[in-house]
């Protein structure tokens, strides 16, 4: 049971540094809108500009 | 020439009718529109030009993914783009108030209309970030909302907000950008105490169940003590920072302690702080109960219920947000109207009575006023709750906000800045939402007492332990502190009344008083005026002409000219009737009336080209012509010297919604009753349409008449609901329990009723009823459930029986489970 001498403080520290990216990610406004961000990589267009450019009258 | 584009070069470019709708709207295509765009190699139908210079703007830019990818179609057809009104947001006056500057690094808060689905999110941003100076862009799906920070010397606000309208959306900047910004903070700052309690909470039983559920000699003593120590460390964020909101409070009380106004914040903040020194004492001395899980717990279960409760106060704030920013900032000022058009653009703010302004399609109107020319359909859901545009033509009131779907209007001024009807609701949302009514005064008043009680209560317990048994002492304390719960009190009532007014708010019936919904909920009778309440108001007029010599046109030119100046319904209806003849337009002069005056309940007399015209009621107007054939069902005359020249017929229908409210009213137990000043067959006619017993019926009758019918209803023991203008039925409103004005057209700053219903239906009289009853009903049963749970804790916690651990989370679920019930007022 040795162990957990060293994984006690351990679970604290990585506790402690949950904590403080919640904090960080809150308060950088990540929690405000919960729809967009997430569907928002769906949107990426890869294809060339010029494409759809040339179809265009 | 790409391979992908020369692949399409073999197909004719035909326009492809697929399913005959407008590709960017989705709107019908007339079969004359000659507009289409090109996408991926097809020709598509479009509606209208707007449409199609929006679509041509996507795919241009590189932007067509928005095509494939959007989940819905656009609420309304594109409008086209309007620059100049634009342009006026780069005045330096009009833009301080929307934009915030720091050096050249400017950032506004956008309201971006016509958000529909997540790929318009993407369209709106994309866009933005493609114009040159653009710092940074978001738009959050579910506020509608846009974050836009620029470069002051590359771009500015009229710029981006081009490009918004150009890809379809309209971007409006939102007015107090500050007040904004300290409620964004505010928010955020709620969500991070929250998450940290939660975040610590847990943890922190990670370290104490094990030893809660492994036997005595399972875990080592230094493991057992490590972690007890892992456990104080993780609650320290909590106690530090989640629970400074209580340690503040207590120390505000601390200071207050003297005139007795103390919170709940001492108690609580007491209790965790002595929870924590004997944890940690016990910690130090190796033996002994440790309590922080349940300080954490107790932390975590008091924050959810506020945040919870701050959630329902959101809502109603959003709406008086909405209110504050209902009309643009800008208007364009005609001043040479009639004779020269072209306009100049003002702040909204300077507009004065009087100006006449255009409204182009797509903007909305910067004040309250009637259209001076044009017709078009307007959207009114802010005010109202209507969702359906609503036709406005010439001579109809417009009202501030509403948002023009159709064509151009000129609208003449008549109310401007806080005497708006926008702005009236905003004051009385506001003033609703701060009032207190009777019963959470009352719930404050207890909740005041409760937190010294508690205090008393648990030295009074420590001392008797103290005699009976020392060790005992100090739990039984904290548990009496963190037992007590007056959240239902202090929390729950004033949750469940916003939500209550906000809901309603939504439907189109503004609560302006604090006791009203409580009122309305014990009512047992509903007085009725009929004109403009259970009818539309909107009188249409047909002529009846005697002779077919007389032309509809002159006759009605006459009548215009009679009543010329007069402001009335059947004024209007007159007016509007002849605005639908054009050859009344198209006369050069309109007639002269001379000594023209009014005769009170009779008509209007005047001398036209010096001969006499009267236009009045049957007994007025007979007594100067001739009356040989009366047609039966007209109401108004119109006479000149021997000769009757025309009958008009006035109809007045009912609301569409009027019998099936009567009669949910009805079926729900309530009397209906229906007064009004209009004949006897008509008022008849209509309370026979709507199944009112004739019994409750009353015609003919006067202001004063109808305070008197009311007066004996209340006598009978009634509680009285009565629903009217507000302005002729003043006696009335004012003897009725509980008084509802129809705000549509009426000076909403002069009105004085409990409650004003915007929509145009009154359905909402009976979601008005069913929400009261519902708060009520939610109200008592948390005040059941606090002093149940109050009477049956303390006690306990008194005599021993429940640990500190067990009392925090006794005390924290209840206010969890009072603030939920409250919020089932949100749900239909």
């Amino acid at each position: 049971m040795e162990i957990l001498i060293l994984l006690i403080p351990l679970s604290v520290v990585i506790a402690l540094g949950i904590g403080v990216a919640f904090w960080w990610s809150a308060d950088d406004g990540q929690f405000d809108d919960l729809e967009s961000p997430g569907q928002r990589i769906l949107m990426d267009d890869d294809r060339p500009v010029a494409v759809q450019k040339d179809t265009t009258q | 020439m790409n391979t992908v584009a020369s692949a399409y070069q073999g197909e004719a470019p035909a326009v492809v009718r697929e399913a005959l709708s407008c590709f960017h709207c989705g709107l019908p295509v007339p079969t004359k529109s000659h507009y289409q765009t090109m996408f991926e190699g097809r020709m598509r139908p479009m509606c209208c030009v707007g449409c199609e210079a929006v679509a041509k703007t996507i795919i241009d830019a590189g932007l067509a993914a928005f095509y494939r990818e959007r989940t819905s179609m656009p609420v309304t057809a594109a409008n086209p783009v309007s620059l100049g009104n634009d342009a006026l947001f780069g005045l330096e006056s009009v833009q301080s108030n929307y934009v915030a500057r720091k050096g050249d690094l400017c950032t506004a808060e956008l309201y971006v209309e016509g958000i529909t689905c997540s790929a318009c999110v993407w369209l709106a941003e994309s866009a933005l970030h493609r114009v040159p100076g653009i710092a940074s862009a978001t738009v959050n799906q579910v506020t509608h909302r846009a974050t836009v920070s620029w470069d002051a010397g590359r771009t500015d606000l009229p710029a981006l907000l081009t490009v918004l309208q150009r890809v379809g959306l309209s971007g409006q900047p939102a007015t107090a950008a500050a007040a904004l910004a300290v409620r964004r903070k505010q928010r955020r700052r709620a969500l991070i105490e929250l998450g940290v309690a939660l975040l610590s909470m847990m943890q922190v039983m990670m370290f104490t169940v094990p030893l809660y559920l492994s036997a005595h000699d399972e875990v080592s003593p230094e493991a057992r003590q490590l972690m007890g120590w892992a456990a104080m460390v993780l609650t320290l964020p909590t106690l530090l920072y989640s629970a400074r909101s209580f340690f503040l409070g207590a120390l505000r009380d601390l200071r207050n302690l003297a005139s007795f106004n103390v919170s709940m914040d001492l108690p609580i903040a007491l209790a965790i702080a002595a929870g924590f020194g004997a944890s940690c004492v016990a910690l130090l001395n190796e033996r002994g109960d440790t309590y922080f899980d349940s300080i954490s717990m107790f932390v975590f279960l008091l924050l959810s219920a506020r945040y919870l409760e701050t959630l329902a106060r959101e809502s109603s704030l959003t709406l008086i947000e909405r209110l504050t920013n209902a009309g643009p900032a800008v208007a364009w000022r005609i001043a040479g109207f009639p004779d020269d058009r072209s306009g100049v653009a003002v702040a909204a703010a300077d507009l004065a009575v009087g100006d006449v302004i255009r409204i182009a399609t797509g903007e909305m109107a910067a004040a309250d006023g009637v259209i001076v020319d044009g017709q078009s359909a307007f959207d009114e859901s802010l005010l109202t709750g209507e969702s359906l545009p609503v036709p406005r033509g010439l001579h109809d009131p417009l009202v501030g906000g509403s948002l023009n779907l159709d064509s151009p209007v000129l609208m003449r001024v008549t109310r401007c800045g806080t005497q708006t009807v926008a702005a009236a609701l905003r004051q009385m949302t506001e003033q609703a939402l701060a009032a207190r009514p009777r019963l959470v005064q009352l719930a404050d008043r207890v909740a005041r007492w409760i937190a010294p009680v508690t205090l008393l209560a648990s030295l009074v317990a420590a001392l008797i332990w103290l005699a009976v048994d020392p060790a005992m002492s100090f739990p039984v304390a904290v548990a009496v502190l963190a037992v007590t719960c007056p959240c239902a009190l202090a929390l729950a009532a004033p949750a469940a009344q916003a939500l209550a007014t906000t809901r309603l708010a939504r439907e189109g019936l503004l609560i302006t008083r604090a006791d009203t919904l409580e009122r309305i909920a014990s009512a047992s009778d509903v007085v009725f005026d009929k004109t403009g309440t259970i009818t539309t108001g909107q009188i249409s007029i047909n002529v009846l002409l005697p002779h077919s010599s007389v032309a509809i046109a002159n006759v009605l030119s006459i009548a215009v000219a009679l009543e010329s100046g007069a402001s009335h319904p059947i004024a209007l209806a007159i007016a509007k009737a002849a605005s639908a003849h054009t050859a009344i337009n198209e006369r050069e002069t309109p007639l002269v009336v001379e000594s023209a005056c009014v005769v009170s309940g009779a008509g209007v007399e005047g001398r036209i080209d010096g001969v006499r015209h009267r236009l009045g009621n049957l007994p007025f107007a007979a007594a100067i012509a001739d009356m040989l054939t009366t047609p039966v069902a007209a109401s108004l005359f119109l006479a000149t010297d021997g000769a009757l020249l025309a009958a008009f017929e006035l109809s007045d229908p009912i609301k569409a919604d009027a019998t099936t409210t009567i009669a949910t009213l009805t079926s729900e137990g309530l009397r209906t009753h229906l007064l009004s000043g209009d004949r006897q067959d008509r008022v008849a006619q209509t309370a026979a349409a709507l199944s009112i017993p004739a019994a409750h019926v009353r015609a003919q009758v006067t202001p004063l008449q109808k305070l008197d019918y009311a007066q004996n209803l209340k006598q009978q023991g009634a509680t009285l609901i009565a629903v009217g203008d507000g302005i002729n039925d003043a006696p009335l409103m004012g003897a009725a329990t509980v008084s509802i004005a129809m705000g549509r057209g009426a000076d909403l700053t002069r009105l004085t009723a409990d409650a004003v219903l915007m929509s145009p239906h009154l359905q909402p009289l009976v979601s008005a009823r069913r929400v009261a009853r519902k708060m009520n009903r939610i109200i008592a049963q948390n005040f059941c459930w606090a002093i149940g749970y109050n009477l049956l804790a303390v006690p306990l916690a008194m005599m021993g029986k429940i640990s500190p651990a067990w009392a925090a989370i006794g005390m924290a679920t209840s206010s969890l489970v009072v603030v939920a019930n409250s919020l089932r007022l949100a749900r239909k």
